[in-house]
């Protein structure tokens, strides 16, 4: 009893840690981008400042909009966040472990575009039109190679251990190849225009 | 008591194909009499394979016996009865729905004909899953052919349906012999047509009789399942049939095909050696790609739905190929995912695409047109016909926490278990199913964007979009049937999975029942351990998140929403033509995979003075039609050019017909004289 007790506190520590964290995780890789590129880029609590003042703002809502663009907001921020909480970033013991592996982690982020890319067309807008043809282009091409990722024990030589270790660490929680799925995962859609094809 | 259910399902079709032709003038009678015996059936069908699904012994009813053929004793074992429910739950929902669609598709011509060969259509799609003699399923599969094709040339006066009709019926009829071939081959060598005798003989089939047995009936239950590339006939004939008929032949006559391949690799023709599955599974893998590319150029909305279907069939067949390739290496724990993981995707198509035909019927039904350029803005006009579409397209692009999701994550594992084979090559070949599933998964979910955000959101951009009403109750009630299906069995998935579970231990030897259950937790034993999954915590998670969400943002007080029009770069108006087309929208993968689709463009300016001021301009694309034109206008060529040669000998000439009598004779005359 204790020990699910333990097993929840860490679950949900973990939970606001992604929550809190991830807007950071967005204004690192914007730094490193604009590192790159020679640039100075904007400050590491940007995604911060961004998110409060979007949440002061007021909303405008298109009049040809139907409920489909009102809820998109609420399912891709559910979507994404459950997405990170199975994936376990620092805690070995989850709670949520059993719910599914890293397919049910892509398929629900699938969830998250597929709303995101819905609402793009809600409106009648051809610019919105444009965004979600371009981020179901990506995203269907992407997802083959975020499988491929995920799936990459499968084609290196030392097939069997390999194989084994990943779902072993699949299977107990701790999970490194987990950490770049929620750095991936997570800003996509907290963080505004950064889409899985930017970032790549 | 199953025996007694099962009876009322045949007795209630028959029925149901007899009565409504005594009212055959009044349509206002004999469109409710079919369908309402059709319904009693479905519900005496689903009650029937419940009971066999869970009872322990095999049920067989005998119609009449023949002194030549053998009995027709129809029998529910546990495949068959897993059939049966697929097709009984399909049915009652369409139906139910098929009521007043009919009223308004018949018009003022008798559909009591239709009544009864719908009628006789599921009856004949139930006799072909229990019947257990060769000679008698021939017979049922050729009623089910010949019922299916009248029905989807029912609109005979367009010259299209009737080419399509003409063209299913003799693709069919080329699967239909090589099926005939390997029943045939199968049956001298039992000595009988009864199925119980071609499994107790198949241990002494010699290897080469048993490999052409495996290709042909391959052709041509593949050809019925619409596997690439004999698939060409499915995209033409399900869009030319009324759509709840579309429904029951992409959702559940196209399985058909599937059954009798699971039957005969998995209870005639055991041991298998490996490359069978291979082979099935290389196809699987080409048809589920390539139906869902198609799919995504389609802007016609049955005839995508109908290339979802080629792509479905591939990921099911995906199943039946890893399970032939994991029991041939007697992995057998692997091989029951697998054939699990098939017959839960092929239920799972069943029901899903069965709310997406009958969806793409309430549009039409409502606009009269299919074509989804012409459409926009219906979730207004239609919400509740909006919603359940949404949630089919969910579940057909794998999305949790529905049912496409549930079994497409059991194809997955069955794949993962691949480290089992021991060949590196082999074993790679299979796992190239991974990224060959991952990007059909994509590829759908973009293809149900389109589907759905062009046809139903934004702006009309028709007049008869525009004043579009939603449906009847009854098309509501259907479809909301299946949408509920969809859910339940994601959600539910862990109830569920034991059944088709149950069904795939029939066919391996030493095979175990489902270990562990847990009815909010799938938990399934594979090579590395176990394998978990659980759509239901998905689901409260995901209402309880986005409702913590809503309350939360909701915190702050009341902001201030703002209605307006959307912003158009500030010319006066917000026009239908300024949105998104499908073919815009799928434009950029048009390109990505133009190597695929060779597509063709033609545009044409008129202008006066200046090209720069056009006066219209016309835009026409199309894609090259590679299997039509590289293999069927091929082999079709061929054919022609050989029936060429053998007119030679039909030369209209009398004196010739003579002188072909009299050599006869002369032959014949040698013949007696020797």
């Amino acid at each position: 009893m204790e020990f699910l007790a333990q097993k929840i506190a860490i679950g949900i520590g973990q939970a606001l840690f992604v929550l809190l964290s991830a807007p950071l995780f967005t204004s690192l890789m914007k730094k490193v981008k604009a590192h790159f590129q020679c640039r100075f880029g904007p400050g590491l609590l940007q995604g911060y400042y961004d998110i409060w003042k979007l949440l002061k703002k007021d909303a405008v809502i298109s009049e040809h909009a139907s409920w489909v663009f009102k809820t998109t907001p609420y399912v891709v921020f559910s979507a994404t966040f459950i997405a990170a909480v199975i994936v376990p970033s620092f805690a070995v013991v989850l709670p949520t472990a059993g719910i599914g592996d890293a397919i049910i982690v892509i398929y629900l982020l699938g969830l998250a575009r597929f709303f995101t890319a819905i609402a793009g067309l809600d409106t009648g807008s051809s610019f919105g039109g444009m965004g979600s043809s371009r981020e179901m282009m990506i995203s269907s091409l992407c997802r083959t190679g975020y499988d491929d990722r995920a799936f990459c024990p499968c084609r290196c030589r030392r097939f069997d251990r390999l194989w084994r270790h990943y779902h072993k660490i699949t299977r107990d929680g701790a999970c490194v190849t987990g950490l770049p799925l929620t750095v991936h995962g997570v800003p996509d859609y907290s963080g505004g225009g950064d889409g899985p094809g930017a970032g790549r | 008591m199953t025996e007694a259910f099962f009876v009322v399902v045949l007795v209630a079709y028959l029925i149901g194909t007899v009565l409504p032709l005594v009212f055959y003038s009044n349509n206002r009678i004999n469109i409710p009499i079919a369908h309402a015996f059709a319904l009693i059936a479905s519900g005496a069908g689903i009650i029937a394979s419940v009971l066999a699904l869970t009872g322990a012994t095999a049920v067989t009813v005998t119609i009449f016996p023949s002194p030549v053929f053998g009995a027709t004793s129809l029998s529910l074992d546990g495949l068959s009865a897993f059939f049966l429910l697929t097709i009984s739950l399909v049915s009652l929902a369409v139906s139910i729905y098929a009521t007043p669609y009919m009223v308004k598709t018949a018009g003022k011509r008798s559909a009591a004909g239709f009544g009864a060969l719908y009628n006789l259509f599921l009856l004949s799609l139930v006799m072909v899953v229990t019947v257990d003699n060769a000679f008698y399923f021939v017979v049922f599969w050729e009623l089910m052919t010949l019922t299916s094709y009248f029905l989807v040339v029912f609109d005979y006066k367009k010259i299209q349906t009737a080419r399509a009709g003409f063209q299913y019926l003799v693709m069919t009829h080329v699967g239909t012999a090589f099926i005939l071939f390997s029943l045939i081959a199968l049956s001298v060598h039992a000595g009988g047509f009864s199925f119980a005798g071609f499994k107790a003989a198949q241990a002494s089939l010699p290897m080469g009789l048993k490999n052409a047995i495996f290709i042909s009936a391959l052709l041509g239950f593949s050809t019925k399942a619409g596997l690439v590339p004999l698939h060409v006939w499915l995209p033409r004939a399900h869009p030319a049939a009324p759509s709840h008929v579309s429904a029951l032949m992409s959702g559940v006559m196209i399985k058909t095909g599937i059954y009798g391949l699971i039957r005969v690799l998995f209870d005639f023709l055991s041991p298998t050696p490996w490359w069978w599955g291979l082979l099935i599974l290389i196809l699987a893998m080409v048809s589920a790609i390539l139906g869902v590319m198609y799919a995504l150029m389609e802007h016609d909305i049955k005839r995508l739905l109908a290339f979802h279907s080629v792509e479905n069939v591939g990921i099911i067949m995906m199943g039946v190929g890893l399970a032939v390739i994991f029991s041939s290496f007697g992995f057998v724990p692997a091989a029951l995912l697998s054939l699990t993981a098939a017959l839960f995707h092929l239920i799972n198509h069943a029901i899903f695409k069965g709310l997406l035909f009958l969806g793409a019927g309430s549009i039409q039904y409502s606009t009269g047109t299919k074509n989804i350029e012409e459409l926009g803005g219906l979730i207004k006009r239609m919400p509740t016909t909006a919603a359940l579409f949404l949630i089919g397209s969910l579940a057909i692009s794998a999305i949790p926490p529905f049912n496409g999701f549930a079994s497409e994550w059991l194809t997955f594992q069955s794949i993962l278990q691949a480290n089992l084979i021991g060949d590196v090559s082999l074993q790679l070949i299979v796992l190239l199913a991974v990224p060959a599933l991952a990007l059909t998964g994509g590829l759908a979910a973009t293809c149900f964007v389109k589907a759905f955000g062009i046809t139903f959101l934004s702006l009309p951009r028709s007049e008869r979009a525009a004043n579009a009403k939603e449906v009847p109750v009854p098309m509501l009630v259907g479809m909301a049937i299946l949408g509920l299906l969809c859910l339940a069995l994601g959600v539910g998935s862990p109830v569920f999975i034991p059944i088709p579970w149950h069904v795939a231990t029939s066919f391996f030897n030493g095979a175990s029942e489902m270990p562990s259950f847990n009815p909010l937790l799938l938990r399934l034993p594979n090579s590395q351990g176990h394998a978990s999954m659980s759509l239901l915590l998905v689901a409260a998670l995901l209402a309880v998140v986005s409702l913590a969400s809503v309350v939360l943002t909701g915190l702050r007080g009341k902001r201030s929403v703002t209605t307006g029009p959307t912003w158009d770069c500030g010319i006066p108006e917000v026009t239908p033509r300024m949105q998104y087309s499908a073919a815009a929208f799928t434009r950029p993968l048009k390109i990505v995979f133009s190597a695929i689709y060779q597509p063709r463009r033609q545009v044409e300016v008129e202008s006066e003075a200046s090209p720069y001021f056009p006066l219209s301009i016309s835009y026409e694309s199309s894609l090259y039609p590679v299997f039509e034109r590289q293999l069927y206008r091929r082999f079709i060529n061929t054919l022609v050019r050989m029936a060429r040669r053998a007119r030679m000998i039909q030369a209209g000439n009398i004196n010739l017909y003579l002188a072909y009598i009299f050599a006869t004779l002369v032959i014949l005359l040698v013949f007696v004289w020797r």
